[in-house]
């Protein structure tokens, strides 16, 4: 087997392993009542997979006496890849968690069919404010005074103000922007 | 493993990443996600297919060009995981730019509110745009999840499908399904 499929089977490996141990993590928590949020696990689990996959492709350049650069290209590359598909891994866990549309098609599928205002209604865009508002506080990104949210962290605050400024960049949510700068 | 093979796969990110950028500023074509698997996973195979046939009947002379021409299989297996692991990366993040992801924006409204803070109550107010959801119900329809069925919102198979993966994932975790 050539070096490529050999780093290629190890990335899927790193993939498979990552997500079986969320499984098992997320499974026992909730087995046991434990309070978590889900998607912090999931992105540990998938931090934790570099671990063994570390290990292993420095072992794999050393049993193929690569010399220093091809060491350092195959870490850097194993490293690069495993965590960007974790990240897509992250997206579709965090999607069902929290995605409108895929909350609008289990309300639709429950019900058969809706007009358009009571889908509106069904979904219950209050309950979708409580549910954000909690995992932000989950997060620690905002907290609660005697009844007030103030901000806690900027690091989400910032990634939001970057990726809805690429929104408006690609001529989305004209209205928000115009909106926001007043 | 040479250093060009994560040198190409950033670099044929950016080209597909340009040429999104290009076509988006442009017009915003109808199935937007259809769209974006079909110009980072799609196009960059026709490209490479395109630019052999190309190499056969006149030989190329550019150096970079030539280089990714020399790759084995192997390497370009290498070259296309990166690039399909960063295009994945980017379709997932973009409906988050597209549709205003909520939680952003509930950053956003508390932040300008600081150092005070806050009601949940104004926040409803700010941010309960009826435009938002109707938004939503429209991108379902454009990617075909659902119909409008005499003013009836009805959902196709394949929407019934994508749920069930979701539903089936949910199952896997041993969570109860999203609360959106």
């Amino acid at each position: 087997m050539s070096i490529s499929l050999k780093i290629i089977l190890l990335l899927i490996c790193s993939q498979i392993f990552s997500f079986l141990l969320s499984v098992v993590v997320l499974r026992i928590m909730t087995k046991k009542k434990i309070s978590f949020l889900p998607l912090l696990i999931v992105i540990k689990c998938t931090l934790f997979g570099n671990i063994p996959l570390l290990l292993i492709s420095w072992l794999l350049t050393l049993r193929l006496n690569m010399n220093v650069y091809g060491t350092i290209n195959t870490i850097l590359y194993v490293l690069i890849v495993h965590n960007v598909l974790g990240y897509s891994g992250w997206h579709i866990f965090n999607m069902s968690e929290t995605a409108r549309r895929i909350r609008m098609l289990y309300e639709l599928n429950l019900a058969g069919r809706f007009r358009y205002d009571e889908l509106a209604d069904k979904y219950g865009v209050k309950n979708m404010l409580d549910v954000r508002l909690k995992r932000l506080t989950d997060m620690k990104q905002i907290s609660e005074h005697n009844g007030y949210f103030v901000l806690k962290s900027l690091l989400l605050y910032r990634i939001g103000i970057v990726v809805l400024n690429w929104g408006f960049f690609l001529k989305y949510n004209v209205h928000l922007r115009q909106g926001l700068k007043k | 493993m040479n250093f060009f093979i994560i040198f190409y796969g950033f670099l044929l990110f950016f080209i597909c990443f340009s040429m999104h950028i290009v076509i988006w500023r442009l017009y915003h074509p109808k199935r937007q996600i259809l769209t974006l698997y079909a110009l980072f996973l799609i196009f960059p195979i026709l490209l490479h297919f395109l630019i052999y046939i190309f190499d056969v009947f006149f030989t190329i002379q550019n150096a970079t060009i030539r280089n990714v021409l020399l790759l084995n299989i192997g390497e370009l297996l290498e070259l296309y995981l990166l690039h399909y692991a960063l295009s994945l990366a980017y379709i997932f993040t973009y409906p988050a730019a597209q549709g205003a992801c909520p939680s952003f924006l509930i950053l956003l409204i508390i932040k300008s509110s600081m150092p005070r803070g806050i009601t949940k109550d104004a926040i409803h107010s700010y941010y309960l745009d009826k435009k938002l959801f109707i938004a939503r119900v429209h991108d379902l329809m454009d990617e075909n999840l659902v119909v409008d069925n005499n003013g009836w919102l009805e959902m196709t198979s394949k929407g019934y499908l994508l749920l069930k993966i979701f539903v089936s994932l949910r199952k896997m975790f041993s969570l109860p399904i999203g609360k959106g």
